[in-house]
């Protein structure tokens, strides 16, 4: 070997040493990290023979004497979830939680949790705001329901909800206009904690006064509205937005859901529409409202060549009062086209089913 | 042949000598194998700053409750092709799924074994007539079951046509807007659903997400799935502990920093059904059809300019059974390679197109270059570097020097994979299996790394010269070891 190629095995030699090193290096630090995270869980499990049966104590009723006035540092956010973990399973403000919350000294500790902490301690201190009713924090969680992030804008938006109902709906209308990325099924919830009463007023505002690309999505959170206050909102709906698919589909949902008998009348001219998806709507919402002279009627959709039409329409058909299995399998077998049969006996046996379980 | 006899001298004067090439071929693979090593290291890096943000935001050990009002409603879909030995221990872990509203569709592809009746004996099945409908072309599908003791469950049985066919019908077959597809040999954790559809809730342009694919050899189980992870006995299925580890921490992972994930294990994914219908469902003509729909799904999202997510959950919530023989190993790596290949040349415009972002011109050619190509090159170059020892060129502390260069930064890349599973989610709990994954990582470099090499090269070679079989992967199932509870 030349002079040159033993310096490059020298160079190779020296490098692969360095790699081997910091291989066996990074190895350590494996080892060393597997010990503390040992320790770690040891004093998790401690914290848990301590706070869980303390807990468990206040959710039924009764405070223990002699608690710690203060939180460790590496405590605060286990006693953050296992807290609201029982208030939770309560349903409501639990008293003898909110008290030892006020002997840990909880309340001082949750401004900043929810302005600096991670996601998790975020989560856990607004939900614990809510159910200590703080008032005082109002506006930093009304900001939150602004923030990009989903789960942590709804947590706000639930945490108002618990601190004033009333005042929270009227905070929370325009944001929920703003917010697509709101899951309806998350906002529904929360509305339907805040009820009726704060809902009705705001929320029929709101959709009357709505730009037609908001409109159908408010109109979903009726629902939560009264029906008295609601139902004129809803017919109102099907005539100022004649042309818009949309809307009328979500106030056909919401009349299905919330009507009575007596609101039939304002679905039936819907049947016909050359839209399928307004189709849909009213053949759904008529399966609730309608009556036994209703079959007719909805059995000429079962030719729709839309599949969830003709489903639809076969439920709908089983739903109608005075209408049994018999006679539906009646109606089954005259019929000619087999789309019609098939979607009559797929829901026949789904009742079957559904009544065996 | 007057004018040839010129030229041909002309050339051959102006090829370099063998030693030229093999001296070309030492320094390209010397400079090959460290540029992949750092590209990995790279990639590792960006995992490891995800992984711990994301663990920090979601405890492994804990969802916050709070998660569960979010969730849409998911239809799991089980393709299943003569698996009587496992169907049953997959479906009770699909049961024990901690989810508020989803449906369990297993699609029976024309099994030649006893599935379906297996099926029909444990879950009291009844004859359904659905009015089915098939938005994506497949098979004829025969009949469709739904279960006495659990209307959560409908088995759709059809005729066979490979697994991305049993998908493509188990998607017609949905009802809800989210659609999981997990393998039949799957095991999920109870809170595994909840953990792979958060991103789905926390941002609304997610089109498709995976998570963590474990193995589940060694394992301890119980009703409710994984009692205790463990290492399993044989060094074989150890190393593919390792391998597995390496791909999904920080190979996967890095990417989806990027939102440049091209695999989705077909152990375990979740996709919205719109899209899904939309690109027209999984490719029959393919066998890795997992990674060639998220590569199909970049293209067309990107090329449609339209913003999108596609990500990764670092959580450990899918277990498989890996295979501890040669035969069935050879098998499954060789598809793999295959399906890579297919996935890739299908795909080919998402490479360095204009619109493809991060995907296009990242993700794609390291896929192609490093991932692809790189059993060609190193073999290649491990044949040129051993011809010139044999003939003097190169001498042999050089091979040496080389070959310990590359084994040291190999050994660094997957000891940073362990770092990276300790900072995280420290699954091996027990001292003695940090130290057996530590000496399954050193001596992985003695053999296994060559035997796969080769068995890559096969499934290149099947995918260059046409032995196609869009059917099911041939592999045994040993079937999990159950603990009694």
């Amino acid at each position: 070997m030349d002079e040159i190629q033993l310096s490059i095995v020298s160079v190779l030699f020296t490098v692969a040493v360095f790699f081997f090193l910091t291989a066996a290096g990074v190895a350590l630090t494996v080892f060393l990290l597997r010990n503390r995270s040992i320790t770690r869980d040891m004093e998790l499990q401690s914290f848990q023979q301590f706070w869980v049966p303390v807990i468990e104590q206040c959710f039924w009723g009764q405070l223990p004497e002699n608690l710690p006035q203060h939180l460790g540092k590496q405590d605060i956010l286990p006693f953050l979830e296992l807290w609201n973990h029982y208030q939770e399973l309560f349903g409501s403000n639990n008293q003898s939680l909110n008290q030892l919350a006020y002997v840990v000294k909880l309340p001082d500790l949750l401004p900043e949790l929810i302005t600096e902490g991670g996601i998790r301690e975020k989560l856990a201190a607004l939900l614990a705001a809510g159910y200590l009713q703080m008032d005082s924090l109002w506006t930093t969680i009304t900001e939150m329901c602004k923030s990009p992030n989903t789960i942590t804008s709804l947590t706000a938006a639930r945490a108002l909800i618990h601190i004033d109902a009333k005042k929270a709906v009227h905070e929370l209308v325009p944001i929920i206009e703003n917010r697509l990325d709101w899951p309806k099924s998350r906002v529904a919830h929360f509305l339907l904690e805040a009820g009726q009463e704060a809902v009705s007023e705001p929320m029929s505002e709101a959709v009357l006064d709505a730009e037609p690309m908001i409109r159908p999505h408010l109109i979903r959170y009726l629902e939560m509205a009264s029906y008295e206050e609601a139902m004129p909102v809803l017919k109102q709906v099907l005539q100022i937005a004649a042309d818009d698919v949309e809307s009328i589909c979500a106030a056909l949902f919401v009349i299905g859901t919330i009507g009575r008998t007596e609101d039939a009348e304002a679905i039936r001219p819907y049947l016909n529409d050359q839209d399928w998806r307004i189709r849909l709507r009213a053949i759904t919402a008529l399966g609730r409202l309608g009556s036994a002279p209703d079959f007719e009627v909805l059995s000429q959709q079962l030719s729709h060549p839309q599949w969830w039409v003709r489903y639809r329409a076969a439920q709908a058909m089983a739903a109608l009062p005075n209408v049994d299995k018999s006679q539906l399998l009646t109606f089954s077998k005259s019929m000619t086209d087999h789309y019609g049969s098939d979607a009559i006996t797929q829901v026949m046996a789904e009742r079957q089913l559904a009544e065996l379980a | 042949m007057v004018y040839f006899y010129p030229i041909q001298v002309q050339t051959l004067m102006m090829l370099p000598d063998l030693g030229t090439v093999i001296r070309f071929f030492e320094v390209f693979a010397l400079l090959y194998l460290v540029g992949i090593n750092i590209v990995y290291l790279m990639l590792s890096f960006l995992s490891l700053r995800f992984i711990l943000r994301y663990t920090a935001e979601h405890e492994y050990k804990q969802v916050p409750p709070v998660y569960l009002n979010f969730a849409p409603a998911i239809s799991v879909i089980v393709p299943a092709y003569n698996e009587a030995n496992t169907i049953i221990t997959s479906i009770k872990s699909l049961f024990n799924l901690m989810y508020p509203e989803y449906e369990i569709i297993v699609v029976n592809d024309g099994s030649t074994d006893t599935t379906l009746d297996v099926l029909k004996q444990e879950y009291d099945l009844e004859d359904f007539p659905e009015a089915y409908r098939q938005s994506i072309p497949c098979e004829l599908v025969r009949r469709v079951y739904m279960s006495r003791k659990d209307n959560k469950l409908r088995v759709v049985d059809k005729v066979n046509g490979g697994k991305a066919d049993a998908l493509n019908a188990g998607v017609n077959a949905s009802r809800y807007p989210l659609v999981c597809f997990v393998d039949a040999d799957s095991i999920l954790q109870p809170d595994s659903l909840i953990r792979v559809s958060l991103p789905f809730m926390e941002d609304p342009t997610t089109v498709a997400t995976g998570g963590i694919v474990r193995i589940v050899n060694g394992c301890s189980l119980g009703e409710d799935g994984i009692v205790r992870p463990g290492l399993p006995k044989s060094w074989l299925a150890l190393f593919q502990v390792v391998e597995y580890l390496r791909a999904f921490l920080f190979g996967r992972i890095g990417w989806s920093n990027l939102n440049a994930v091209l695999i989705i294990s077909g152990a375990f994914g979740l996709f919205r059904k719109d899209i899904l219908s939309e690109i027209g469902g999984f490719d029959t003509k393919t066998v890795g059809e997992d990674m060639e729909l998220v590569v199909r799904l970049h293209e067309h999202m990107k090329l449609a300019n339209q913003p999108y997510k596609i990500t990764f959950v670092p959580d450990p919530i899918c277990w498989t059974e890996v295979p501890e023989d040669f035969k069935n190993l050879r098998n499954q790596r060789v598809r793999w390679h295959q399906g890579l290949a297919e996935s890739l040349s299908k795909n080919f415009n998402l490479c360095f197109h204009p619109k493809s972002g991060y995907v296009g011109w990242l993700a794609f050619p390291f896929m192609l270059f490093c991932e692809l190509l790189s059993p060609v090159i190193e073999l290649v170059s491990f044949i040129f570097i051993v011809i010139g020892l044999y003939l003097g060129f190169v001498t042999p502390q050089v091979f040496a020097a080389i070959v310990l260069v590359i084994v040291g930064i190999s050994l660094i890349l997957s000891m940073t994979t362990l770092l990276l599973e300790e900072m995280s989610y420290h699954l091996y709990s027990k001292p003695s299996e940090v130290i057996r994954l530590v000496l399954a990582i050193v001596l992985e470099n003695i053999g296994y790394r060559q035997i796969t090499l080769y068995w890559r090269i096969i499934g290149l070679l099947h995918w260059m010269f046409g032995r196609r079989e869009y059917r099911w992967p041939d592999i045994t199932r040993r079937g999990v070891v159950r603990v009694t509870p």
